[in-house]
């Protein structure tokens, strides 16, 4: 049938938007597409939320020992604690045991109390005249016990005020990136309201219990604190992660497990869930009929059903794509690398339309509905769980051994003749330069998975007019 | 109206023997008629049906509707006709106003106009108060209704219709009968297969046999109920009480004569030609008091016994 070449596409619009109405209204794209995001923004979440020794009960309970010297009696000291978590709260009613100070003649003596105190409201208490020597605090918490010790010396020092600082492995990735500050004046009480600089810019002051706490990046850092003509200075030092988990490397990898593995196992789920039946059920239910009697063009006609198919499948998974996205940048604080975001959308889009494609072309020459799934549950099952017996099968054909360079070069060279593989080259050529070696190497430019991608989807398109035209009666 | 020159179709696959399912088929419908198209089930009606709704191809031969050719310019027959399959396609889930709003899509008719069309056919067709019911709890009398309004939908000179009263109870029947006749009045030619008799009789103004895949007769309904009275057998209806066995069996000598059946109220004869006029003669001359003699009346369904050789589906 010839037809005018401005009437090519006639339709296509109008059955694109029936079909994404009736799947967007139907309870089976909703409950896919919740099921996907929980196992997108879970897994996300899961992935960040790993540490080598989890949150660690030390950066909960600790104890900032300050010398308390009394004003006019200098030779005769007490000393105070305070107890917060890292970020400065305060430990209420806890109770601080003292216990009797260093022996340099018996080092290894065991701790034993002299006195037992409760925090107040501020996390603080003191212990009053002591004398000289290395006092050791103790508070035990359920299982766990934490020690700290405070130097009573014999005079009273000239200091106006005294700084402590320690830094807390909160994250669990052994950088040590949150800072804790705890200022107080020589009689032991906490100092608020100080300045907090870190490399000549003041970041926050100490709160009214002396308490300043940040998070910094990798690097080294001076902290500075003036009071009465006194500057206390810290360097820090916020390390390099020593753990390699999927959080240490950033949210660029737990994106890169999420886009790699799940999405390239789910997205085609869905895909063909709801596109194996396209044609074949319009056929069943007879409107195929009298969509074809309308004055719309065959090839609109299919190039129709693929848009509303895959807009019903593209746009509930976009959105969870973009909620796994969320979920990344909410468990770790930062966005994943934006080129690797777009790559991962764009390259999810593109695996739905093969898979839609791929369904809608088995739908149309399919007789029955049963047909149709039997395909669909083959095709999955061969792109995704059956693909190394068939890269097994096709080495044995082509006498290739295994583990030679010859077997590795025709694995990669398989990856293209798989939609799932072509999504996996494609997020490989688009991997930040953090990720570099995370998928190996291809050995394949890095435009052949986009390319491949096109030249898919292109090919498929064309297949999918054609059986429509030649099958549909 | 509607000119179909030659169509062959021939199914490669479906049937083993090979025959045609359509063999050289060739007749005209003229503007506004109702043409009935009948034929026992299987014989090609369906086939030539969709082959004029431009859903099948032909495998020869060709068609004008409305002066567009099938298969140069299917846009612009697709855009003249209404088609009605025997069992019209649905989608379960939308309701008759949405499937009309739906089909109305592939027309160049805009929303308000949608609206109104959609509102005033599911009134016509009879679905005013079912309007916003799904389909899915529709009877099939209901979705042959919003099969015959999304037909009607773009106001199309000709409409094609494939057993519209197929399955239909007695109500329905007579709802469509009077529709039919409605829209042709308003202007519409009707094509419209069946292979129950009654129906074309009462309904078509115009009829095609077709059997086994050819065209037996077309014509008026009148021209293929007279055509069999001047070409084929025709049989006198005699009123004579009393016929002795002589006379009856001399009857059969009378040129023209074929057969002679006895009945409780006289004769039926059959004849080749009407040869009334020798049989009362030879009656009377044989002493038979003849109190009546007419000609039977043709039926179509007569008619389409004598040109498919065969008995009414």
């Amino acid at each position: 049938m010839s037809l005018d070449p401005r009437h090519l596409f006639k339709g296509a619009l109008v059955v694109a938007r029936r079909d994404l109405l009736a799947n967007v209204r139907s309870i089976k794209v909703v409950v896919l597409s919740a099921l996907m995001l929980l196992i997108m923004v879970g897994a996300a979440f899961g992935i960040s939320g790993l540490s080598p020794t989890g949150p660690s009960p030390a950066n909960e309970y600790v104890m900032w020992p300050f010398a308390a010297y009394g004003a006019n009696n200098t030779s005769i000291a007490g000393a105070a604690v305070r107890v917060t978590n890292y970020a400065g709260v305060p430990k209420t009613d806890l109770p601080v045991s003292l216990g009797e100070p260093f022996n340099p003649a018996d080092p290894g003596a065991t701790f034993r109390i002299r006195a037992t105190n409760t925090t107040d409201a501020a996390g603080w208490t003191a212990f009053a005249s002591l004398g000289p020597g290395l006092w050791p605090f103790q508070i035990k918490v359920g299982q766990y016990t934490f020690g700290n010790s405070v130097f009573l010396g014999l005079t009273r020092p000239n200091d106006t005020f005294v700084l402590l600082q320690t830094q807390f492995d909160v994250i669990g990735d052994g950088s040590l990136r949150d800072i804790g500050v705890e200022a107080a004046l020589p009689d032991g009480r906490p100092l608020g309201n100080l300045d907090v600089s870190i490399d000549g810019t003041v970041r926050g002051t100490t709160d009214s219990w002396g308490f300043f706490g940040i998070r910094l990046d990798v690097g080294t850092y001076f902290l500075n604190v003036t009071y009465a003509g006194q500057t206390e200075t810290r360097v820090i030092v916020v390390h390099e992660p020593t753990a390699l988990l999927p959080f240490q490397l950033g949210p660029d990898f737990v994106l890169f497990f999420v886009a790699y593995s799940l999405m390239g196992i789910f997205a085609p789920i869905v895909a063909i869930a709801l596109s194996y039946d396209a044609l074949s059920k319009e056929r069943a239910q007879g409107s195929l009929e009298l969509l074809l009697v309308r004055p719309a063009s065959r090839t609109g006609l299919a190039v129709g059903k693929f848009l509303g198919t895959f807009l019903s499948v593209g746009l509930p998974v976009l959105g969870v794509a973009v909620g796994a996205l969320a979920g990344i940048a909410a468990v770790t604080g930062k966005w994943p690398d934006a080129v690797f975001d777009a790559a991962f959308l764009l390259g999810t889009l593109g695996l739905i339309a093969m898979y839609v494609l791929i369904m809608q072309i088995f739908s149309t020459v399919a007789k029955s509905s049963g047909t149709a799934i039997l395909s669909a549950i083959l095709v999955w099952l061969v792109f995704n769980l059956l693909w190394n017996l068939v890269y097994v099968l096709v080495s044995a054909v082509l006498n290739i051994e295994g583990g030679t360079r010859a077997a590795f070069d025709l694995s990669t060279l398989m990856l293209l003749f798989n939609p799932t593989g072509v999504f996996q080259l494609t997020l490989a050529a688009y991997l930040p330069s953090s990720l570099a070696g995370a998928v190996g190497s291809y050995q394949l430019p890095d435009w052949s998975g986009p390319v491949a991608m096109l030249v898919w989807i292109a090919a498929l398109l064309a297949l999918a007019v054609l059986a429509f035209k030649k099958k549909v009666v | 109206m509607i000119d179909v020159q030659g169509l062959t179709k021939v199914y490669t696959r479906t049937r083993e023997d090979g025959a045609k399912a359509l063999d050289d088929v060739t007749f005209s419908v003229p503007d506004r008629a109702i043409f009935g198209f009948l034929g026992p089930n299987g014989a090609g009606k369906t086939t030539t049906i969709r082959i004029l709704a431009t859903i099948l191809a032909p495998t020869e031969g060709t068609a004008t509707v409305d002066g567009h050719d099938i298969l140069a310019d299917p846009l612009a027959v697709k855009a003249s006709i209404g088609y009605m399959p025997e069992y019209p396609g649905y989608y379960p889930t939308m309701t008759a106003e949405q499937h009309l709003d739906y089909w109305g899509r592939f027309y160049p008719m805009p929303a308000a106009e949608r609206r109104t069309r959609t509102e005033e056919l599911l009134d016509m067709v009879g679905l005013g108060e079912e309007r916003t019911k799904k389909a899915k709890a529709y009877s099939h009398g209901m979705l042959k209704r919003l099969g015959l309004a999304q037909a009607l939908l773009h106001d199309p000179p000709v409409l094609i219709l494939d057993e519209p009263a197929g399955g239909l109870d007695p109500y329905g029947t007579i709802f469509f009968r009077n529709l039919m006749k409605r829209l042709n009045r308003e202007g519409k030619t009707i094509f419209l297969s069946s292979h129950i008799l009654t129906e074309v009789a009462q309904t078509c103004t115009h009829v095609g046999v077709i059997h086994k895949g050819r065209i037996v007769a077309a014509g008026t309904t009148g021209e293929i109920e007279s055509r069999l009275s001047g070409t084929g057998s025709t049989k006198a209806l005699i009123e004579a009480p009393h016929v002795p066995d002589s006379a009856l069996r001399g009857l059969l000598t009378v040129q023209g004569v074929k057969d002679v059946a006895r009945v409780d109220w006289g004769l039926i004869v059959t004849m080749d030609a009407d040869v009334r006029g020798a049989v009362n003669a030879y009656l009377v001359s044989q002493g038979v008091f003849v109190q009546g003699l007419k000609l039977a009346e043709v039926t179509l369904e007569d008619a389409f016994v004598a040109l498919t050789g065969g008995t009414p589906a």
